[in-house]
């Protein structure tokens, strides 16, 4: 494929906590040679996901997914070409993932990074120098946003992403990178009827996981172990509930749960 | 005016703290509208609610609201000019509004009215009273991709006027003729060198009766009790940009941070 995605970021108040949640729950591993004083880095031998500290003037949450292309002129010519309200620009030299950052036309925020010219650090050197295999692995990013339609089209256009065969009942667009899938859902008041209104932005997270029963035991054994590694509970009030019923009709997994930040997270074993 | 804009929410993971923080900094008088939902402070004319970081959603400034005479007003004007911004009904249990709408590029609000008023708690009562609070909110700022469509937006929905005193600060700024609406322009070259801000909510305004007397007074509660300290701001190089960043963007005098970092820009004029 022409990009890959590989990279998610989520900030926390908790980024530290949340680096142990996402080892413990989903076997992720730690950079070999980490900043202890930056953002907690965790991958699943191809993707890798910052857990940043939450820092004065940012919202908490899942924040942005970032691409792995062969070279970044390509992208920036599509861009040019056929979506002028998107944008990249060069990011400070600090990262360990990006040399660029980009939106698609409604704002929604992506780090890019070029194979041409390298300069990952932390997990993101560690998978490209060995990339490893696992059982559960990172496998959707999800996004709701106001125009999802044009939003698709311009992921479809400049980085190829291609719409995922199997057909889910959940709404929206599903592009794939061939692993990873790229989910963008429409955004509108109305979707959330007798709930609190979710800002337009990043939805959820998704992982693949060996099997659905095994790795529901081991959550909840890690739950109890340490209650600081438990997930958010969902539903048990007339409002949560609606909120979970909403989850489960726009994921494309078999369970869904919340890390103990309270981001969504979308299982399947399939 | 025609409208009023007298709320604002944040979603924070210690919000019971949160409340102390601006009972105790800024003299909002807090209530809790039900013990196991949303506290509510007050400078007797803003309401600002404290809401639990719940499933599903992101933890900050979240919103903002107004209240106007009627809504079906509203409702026709945006029709006619602004198809891509909406309003609907809320659930019944929230205390401020009986509506939530959108801008063009998504920003929410709520919306209440005053014919009908289902305000209830600490609304109710400011919509019976006469605010005298020496420190208020006076500002709640949204950074945007289209700053001008949405200023447009709400001076032709909401009748908001812009502020008369010329500023350095970029974007749109309107008023209710208390509270201030700043709307920025969002891109991500305004970023340099720091982390890409989220298009949305970016920071809300205080009035303070004297900034010296104020600083004193939150060097003294932080000092009392370190859980009600703010995020330090600058002291790495990101977040001496940062800083600057949000100095060069604010229109107050002083730029501070409540205890989850979310901005606050202060002045006492």
């Amino acid at each position: 494929m022409f990009a890959q995605i590989n990279h998610m970021a989520m900030i926390s108040p908790h980024y530290a906590a949340l680096g142990k949640f996402y080892e413990a729950v989903f076997g992720l591993k730690t950079s070999t040679n980490p900043r202890p004083s930056q953002a907690v880095t965790v991958g699943d031998g191809c993707v890798g996901l910052n857990i940043i500290p939450r820092r004065d003037g940012y919202v908490g949450g899942i924040d942005h997914f970032g691409m792995l292309v062969d070279d970044v002129a390509p992208v920036l010519e599509r861009m040019q070409k056929k979506h002028p309200r998107a944008n990249v620009v060069k990011r400070p030299s600090a990262r360990p993932f990006a040399q660029y950052s980009g939106h698609d036309p409604d704002g929604n925020v992506f780090d890019l990074a070029q194979k041409k010219t390298e300069a990952r650090k932390d997990i993101y050197a560690d998978i490209a120098s060995q990339a490893w295999s696992q059982d559960r692995y990172l496998n959707k990013f999800a996004i709701r946003t106001p125009n999802a339609e044009a939003c698709a089209e311009f992921y479809r256009d400049v980085f190829e992403l291609e719409p995922v065969n199997r057909k889910a009942q959940a709404p929206g667009f599903h592009l794939t990178d061939g692993r990873v899938t790229l989910s963008i859902m429409p955004w509108s008041i109305p979707v959330f009827e007798d709930m609190s209104i979710k800002r337009p932005g990043p939805d959820h997270i998704g992982f693949h996981v060996e099997d659905l029963d095994a790795f529901k035991a081991h959550a909840a054994e890690v739950g109890g172990m340490n209650p600081y590694l438990a997930g958010v509970p969902r539903g048990r009030s007339p409002e949560s509930d609606v909120r979970a019923r909403f989850f489960e009709r726009h994921a494309t997994g078999k369970l869904q749960m919340s890390d103990p930040d309270g981001n969504w997270i979308d299982i399947t074993d399939e | 005016m025609f409208a009023q804009i007298n709320h604002a929410a944040i979603i924070s993971h210690q919000y019971p703290l949160l409340q102390k923080f601006y009972e105790a900094v800024f003299a909002l008088k807090g209530s809790s509208f039900r013990i196991t939902d949303a506290p509510i402070v007050s400078d007797g004319y803003v309401g600002m609610q404290l809401i639990p970081r719940r499933d599903g959603y992101v933890g900050g400034i979240d919103h903002f609201g107004i209240v106007v005479d009627d809504v079906e007003t509203v409702l026709e004007r945006m029709q006619k000019k602004h198809p891509k911004a909406n309003i609907v009904k809320r659930p019944s249990t929230r205390p401020f509004a009986a509506y939530s709408g959108h801008d063009p590029d998504g920003n929410v609000f709520d919306l209440a009215q005053k014919k009908n008023d289902t305000r209830l708690d600490l609304y109710a009562q400011a919509a019976n009273s006469e605010p005298a609070h020496e420190r208020y909110i006076n500002k709640f700022a949204i950074r945007t991709p289209n700053a001008e469509q949405c200023a447009e937006f709400y001076a032709d929905v909401f009748e908001l006027q812009p502020v008369n005193r010329k500023t350095d600060a970029p974007g749109f700024h309107l008023t209710d003729g208390r509270i201030t609406l700043q709307i920025m322009p969002w891109s991500i070259p305004v970023f340099e060198n720091m982390s890409i801000k989220r298009p949305g909510p970016d920071h809300i305004g205080f009035h303070v009766e004297n900034l010296d007397a104020f600083k004193k007074h939150v060097a003294e509660v932080a000092g009392m009790n370190p859980y009600l300290a703010p995020v330090p701001l600058g002291g790495s190089p990101e977040s001496d940009v940062r800083k600057r960043f949000f100095a060069k963007h604010a229109t107050g005098k002083w730029q501070m941070s409540d205890p989850d970092g979310n901005w606050l820009d202060i002045t006492d004029e």
